[in-house]
């Protein structure tokens, strides 16, 4: 393990996007920051730009608007990189399965490495979804993974 | 005359949890004008309201907003039984006082937290969340979660507060209260916190009922309207009076919801005290046919419920009006002239919730 | 049922036609009603829209019944604050609004990616995971 993995490791950068939450799950990833939960005791830190950010946390099962906003956010974090889906409906959807402005989930636009379930999701099963995150993180080489270029062919064609 | 620059705010900015985005045109620092871009946000939940059976969409409308849950889901059951024309026990309308008002002190703890954060001070911040989450530790005993909690059910609640759980509350509250007291104290006391909000996007009275504002916006402007004087679930029966503040600006509003905090606590001692023996919820056949409209005071402001039935298990309509779309032109009505450093705090303080804006 | 027949918890529906809704409205606006918000019913053959407006914590309505395929006064020039909810009818039931003061065209809440507006009755809406995702 070189310097900066293990750098990424110890202190992982985590964005914050909200795609549609009811607010529910941003709250506990806002309590999470909080004296009692406290995770930067684990060096982890919430920033404002994607190019910073190791993890993004996703809430929210995705409309039809902010898809496109979520899949820039994606593309602007440097690999490697791993999503969490924070909450039952950025899980699956869950109980906006049938709204017709949802997409129904997170990884219906970009790939997911961890889903947090819960509705509202604890602080507690929210760190524990990005250290399980990190696990993955440390095993993953410091280069482009392979889904990111067909993330990206699709988009293209999506947007073509 | 400079030419306007358009600048826009959000959807992802570090202030606000939520995206929204406000369109401002500036001259220098000054705003000239600001409009919304909404639809971040916008699932469809009135329509999913249609397609659910009725009794599923309490489980959907707790979902509307995550910190306001449980009114939402009041609201909606208070609709439902008056178009079913049932009868709530008095022990599950207390009981319903008990953790609507729970919900509304870590709310507005939340929000002064988040005041705080914008400006500047982090560490205000923590301290009103670490005594937010003492509230938290009491809707997770009592409910078994703690955002959104569930305990409304129509005809009744589905929970039960039991003697030991009472006498924990009741000894938790003074506690938090002091603590809460202290932090107030300093935050609204505070030289530069008063320089921020005093005198910062001011709504006269005359104005906001123009404009349709509601709760604590409508407070702060000396308008005392709280849907709690109309007396649903057990108001009627405990002593309540709504916090005005006459200035109409962001530091009367903060105000309203300081005092609230405090406010909350009492209603729910006195609600714990009164809280009658009987049944949780009342057993109810067939199905909503007639339509009924429910007003309740959420912590943002008022809140409305609008259920068509049509006599099968699916409504016709479900109409939610929610406090912060009311607020919105009050707030885009103040934002020009003010300097564009503090749009962010004005705009928190009419404390914007997103997700139930566009429902 | 082709219109409400009343509503449990508003005090009073008056009835007035389309020529003479903002007439209404103003009136309200004289006695210094709040404006709360305009609720509309897809009710077959035309909208079935109630204004309500709140009276010192009674709430009161004003109902106007609109043909499909006609336009609806906007009520901005009255209360200002109407633009919010006329944008969402816009949205949402595909009404054309007359004279709106910020006008969104149709593109307030959702993208026009429906080929029906979503809370028409006759709007399908099927569940999530068969749909495909628009760019």
């Amino acid at each position: 393990m070189n310097l900066i993995q293990k750098a990424r490791m110890k202190s992982p950068w985590v964005l914050h996007f909200n795609a549609g939450s009811c607010n529910g799950c941003d709250i506990e990833i806002l309590s999470c920051l909080t004296p009692v939960y406290d995770i930067e005791r684990f060096g982890a830190v919430n920033v404002g730009n994607p190019k910073h950010a190791d993890v993004l946390l996703v809430t929210g099962p995705v409309n039809r608007r902010n898809e496109r906003v979520l899949r820039n956010l994606y593309e602007q974090m440097l690999d490697p990189k791993i999503v969490v889906a924070v909450g039952t409906c950025a899980s699956s959807g869950g109980v906006f399965h049938n709204c017709y402005n949802c997409l129904g989930g997170v990884d219906k636009v970009i790939p997911v490495d961890v889903y947090v379930p819960g509705c509202a999701a604890k602080p507690e099963t929210i760190i524990e979804g990005v250290i399980l995150g990190l696990e993955k993180l440390a095993k993953m080489p410091a280069k482009a993974r392979p889904g990111r270029q067909e993330a990206k062919a699709e988009s293209a064609e999506a947007e073509r | 005359m400079s030419e306007a620059t358009n600048v826009p705010f959000g959807p992802q900015h570090p202030v606000l949890p939520e995206p929204i985005q406000l369109r401002i045109s500036l001259e220098d620092e000054n705003v000239l004008q600001a409009l919304p871009a909404l639809g971040y946000v916008h699932r469809g939940i009135e329509k999913a309201g249609e397609l659910n059976d009725f009794q599923q969409n309490v489980f959907l409308v707790e979902r509307v907003c995550g910190i306001c849950s449980s009114i939402h889901a009041l609201a909606y059951c208070l609709a439902v039984e008056s178009a079913m024309g049932l009868e709530v026990p008095k022990r599950a309308d207390y009981l319903r006082v008990v953790w609507m008002e729970l919900h509304r002190i870590h709310s507005h703890l939340l929000y002064l937290g988040l005041l705080a954060e914008a400006f500047g001070f982090e560490s205000v911040f923590m301290e009103f969340w670490r005594i937010r989450e003492r509230v938290m530790d009491l809707l997770e005993m009592t409910a078994g979660n703690r955002v959104i909690i569930s305990v409304c059910t129509i005809g009744g609640v589905r929970r039960d507060i039991d003697a030991e759980q009472a006498k924990t509350i009741r000894e938790e509250l003074p506690k938090v209260r002091e603590e809460a007291k202290r932090l107030v104290d300093t935050l609204l006391g505070d030289y530069t916190v008063k320089r921020r909000t005093v005198g910062k996007g001011v709504i006269p009275a005359q104005a906001a009922l123009e404009l349709g504002a509601v709760g604590p916006t409508l407070r702060g402007s000396g308008v005392a309207q709280d849907m709690r004087m109309a007396g649903y679930a057990a108001y009627s029966e405990l002593q309540f009076r709504p916090v005005t503040f006459a200035d109409g600006d962001t530091y009367a509003r903060t105000a309203v919801r300081a005092h609230e905090v405090f406010q909350s606590m009492d209603l729910v001692l006195a609600a714990l005290e009164n809280l009658p023996e009987g049944e949780l919820a009342v057993k109810f056949k067939g199905r909503p046919e007639g339509a009924a409209l429910a007003r309740v005071e959420a912590p943002r402001g008022e809140l409305i419920y609008m259920v068509v039935g049509n006599g099968t298990k699916n409504l016709e309509r479900m109409r939610v009006r929610v406090p912060t779309y009311a607020n919105i032109p009050a707030l885009l009505s103040v934002l020009p002239g003010c300097e564009f450093a503090d749009v962010p705090v004005v705009t928190l303080s009419i404390d914007p919730c997103i997700s139930c804006t566009e429902r | 049922m082709s219109e409400l027949a009343g509503v449990q918890g508003i005090e009073r529906i008056e009835d007035v036609p389309l020529e003479g809704l903002l007439e209404a409205v103003r009136a309200y606006r004289d006695r210094n009603a709040r404006f709360i918000t305009a609720s509309c019913l897809d009710r077959g053959e035309r909208f079935e829209i109630l204004y309500l407006f709140d009276e010192s914590l009674k709430t009161v309505a004003v109902r106007t019944f609109l043909p499909k395929g006609q336009k609806l006064p906007s009520i901005t020039g009255v209360y200002l604050c109407g633009f919010l909810v006329e944008n969402e009818l816009q949205d949402l039931f595909g009404i054309e609004v007359e004279g709106l003061d910020i006008d969104y065209r149709g593109k307030f809440l959702v993208t026009n990616t429906f080929e029906t507006p979503p809370l028409l009755k006759q709007t399908a809406c099927e569940l999530q995971g068969n749909k495909e995702v628009p760019s």
